[in-house]
């Protein structure tokens, strides 16, 4: 019993109320937050270190939602497509209603695509044992056109960006004879650019930079006014949660299927399918029951290619494989093999992690309202300071910290640009294994 | 009648883009691209840092012509001067003040008031190494050398 709170329960509600703090707040997202807490995780075992930085993505996605009804500010990007219904919602003194409807289909989504991710994950993995270097390589190719395609920005744009990011992958001692390439001499870099500052700068400092212009005025809470959603709210909800998870479901598993583009194809469809313009005008709970449950399924999706494959579909998934890694746990089907136990268990941590993460964001929903009252001058230090010391607190070295600032300067160019930065980590995440399985099928032949 | 605006951030990209990439084929020069038959350590950076160059060059040749200034950026430029003061100030400072410091430089920015910076700057290095030397028991230098 002790065991089960300690490596299962403690850890998603640790992760959960993390997640749904850089949720709510603009300027870290997920992605960045899990980068400076992966040091932290080491020591940990590997099932709880799993279970925070899981809960803290899923976390984020419900998180946003409360910003994005309240303030039609979201923390994270997927918040965008709530806050358009939400918002309206909101303003209609039916803000309370969203909030709950949000979160219930969040939560009906985490669950249903928990079966789901159980059922699936063995499969692939299974799948997996009969694909080559050169079926892995391709495999990779596939991933990264979808990526091109499928992230926001233009093919062209998104093709850029993952250059970038791939010959930044290549940095560092090569596969084949561990000759250092492109490192100009530099000894921290001869094993490679570290994950760490290079999300922490791009995600958590380039994010706060573009978006601080000399913001001094925050916006004002739309009042939370009715809580409990009426019978037929649910009603005209549930089918929308379905069809979202679905949607959720299926693009989460796809390599540069964000949970922005989750909950977009959740939106179109909904509003496709309305029948009464009137409601959508005012804020009609498919409009948010739908995008919430597809970005919350999207999120958790990940983890089916993340653990069967070991093909991370989003920044946050590359994290975690770094994170499995640290731990000396191969994704694939030697994961089943070696640790099976260890996937059951980080299984019901996200059933947890989607339990808490209700509490939290319906009857706790207050407490959050308070934290937004946080100034975004005191805010936007802290988040500066937290990326500083987090960066140089992962391995103690200055060259990470520079490394990082240089990434946080990159990070503002490009948003500044209107460029997608997913790309980048993609990138350096997919180049190096594209190389190392293309170089073992050619010394195959 | 004023001059044309030729700056914009897409083709300010596609430069920069070329000349990452041109500074990766330089670096990878050396490298062979064929060892022992099969390929060797240089072929995928000079690749990718081919395609790059195009992608630059596409870029820069394919962005429309601004046609309003680009958004003013120099409190972010500000802002990213300061962070830097952490990692000059680390070795003889210490953890410690070089994150007050940096923290007032960041929050002066933010508030634009030298009292309240400095307030925010204290309160959070001091908070902040609390959570990470007590809270996380990671070790950090944080006294003067």
């Amino acid at each position: 019993m002790t065991e089960f709170l300690f490596t299962l329960v403690l850890p998603a509600a640790l992760g959960a109320l993390l997640g749904t703090l850089v949720g709510l707040l603009p300027g870290i997202g997920p992605a960045a937050t899990m980068a400076l807490l992966l040091p932290v995780t080491f020591t940990w075992p590997a099932e709880s270190a799993l279970i925070v930085l899981c809960a803290i993505y899923f976390g984020a996605q419900y998180g946003s939602s409360t910003t994005a009804i309240l303030l039609n500010l979201p923390g994270e990007a997927s918040g965008v497509v709530t806050a358009e219904q939400g918002h309206r919602m909101a303003l209609d003194g039916r803000g309370g209603v969203a909030l709950v409807i949000a979160a219930a289909a969040s939560l009906f989504a985490g669950l249903t695509t928990v079966a789901l991710i159980s059922w699936f994950t063995p499969v692939l993995a299974r799948a997996s044992l009969a694909l080559g270097p050169l079926h892995i390589a391709l495999l990779i190719l596939l991933a990264s056109v979808a990526v091109v395609c499928m992230g926001p920005g233009g093919a062209l744009r998104n093709t850029a960006m993952l250059l970038l990011g791939a010959l930044v992958g290549l940095i560092g001692a090569d596969f084949g004879g561990g000759v250092p390439r492109m490192t100009l001499g530099i000894a921290e870099l001869r094993d490679g650019v570290g994950m760490v500052p290079l999300i922490v700068g791009l995600f958590g400092l380039g994010e706060v930079l573009a978006s601080w212009s000399g913001r001094h005025a925050s916006s004002t809470l739309a009042p939370v006014g009715r809580f409990w959603p009426r019978r037929s709210e649910w009603l005209a909800s549930a089918p929308a949660a379905l069809r979202g998870s679905g949607v959720g479901a299926l693009v989460g598993m796809l390599p540069g299927g964000s949970t922005l583009l989750a909950a977009l194809g959740s939106q179109a469809l909904e509003r496709r399918l309305q029948r009464d313009p009137q409601a959508w005008a005012q804020g009609h709970v498919g409009g948010v029951a739908g995008p919430e449950a597809a970005n919350n399924a999207s999120a958790q999706t990940g983890l089916i290619p993340l653990i069967g494959l070991g093909i991370p579909p989003n920044p946050a998934m590359a994290i975690l494989l770094g994170a499995l890694l640290l731990h000396g746990v191969p994704p694939g089907m030697a994961l089943f093999d070696q640790h099976a136990a260890l996937f059951t268990h980080l299984l019901w941590g996200v059933v947890v992690a989607n339990l808490v993460l209700f509490v939290l964001n319906v009857p706790l929903v207050n407490l959050w309202l308070r934290v937004l009252r946080i100034p975004l001058q005191v805010l936007m230090p802290l988040i500066v300071l937290l990326s500083v010391i987090g960066v140089y607190a992962h391995q103690r070295s200055l060259f990470d910290v520079w490394l990082m600032i240089g990434f946080g300067a990159l990070g503002l160019i490009l948003k500044r640009g209107q460029f997608a930065l997913a790309p980048i980590v993609f990138g350096a995440v997919l180049a190096p294994l594209f190389e190392d399985h293309f170089r073992r099928y050619l010394m195959l032949l | 009648m004023s001059p044309p605006q030729l700056f914009s951030y897409p083709r300010a990209i596609g430069l920069l883009l070329m000349a990452l990439a041109g500074g990766a084929a330089l670096l990878a020069r050396d490298l062979p691209v064929v060892q022992r038959g099969l390929v060797g350590a240089g072929a995928f950076p000079l690749l990718l840092a081919s395609a790059l160059a195009v992608c630059g060059l596409a870029l820069l040749l394919k962005s429309p012509a601004p046609t309003e200034p680009p958004p003013h950026a120099a409190s972010a430029w500000r802002l990213l001067a300061a962070v830097m003061l952490f990692p000059l100030l680390l070795a003889p400072l210490g953890s410690l003040l070089s994150t007050a410091v940096c923290g007032t430089a960041v929050a002066r920015i933010t508030t634009r008031c030298w009292r309240r910076a400095l307030a925010i700057g204290l309160c959070l290095a001091a908070g902040l190494h609390a959570l990470v030397i007590w809270g996380l028991g990671i070790p950090l230098p944080w006294q003067i050398p």
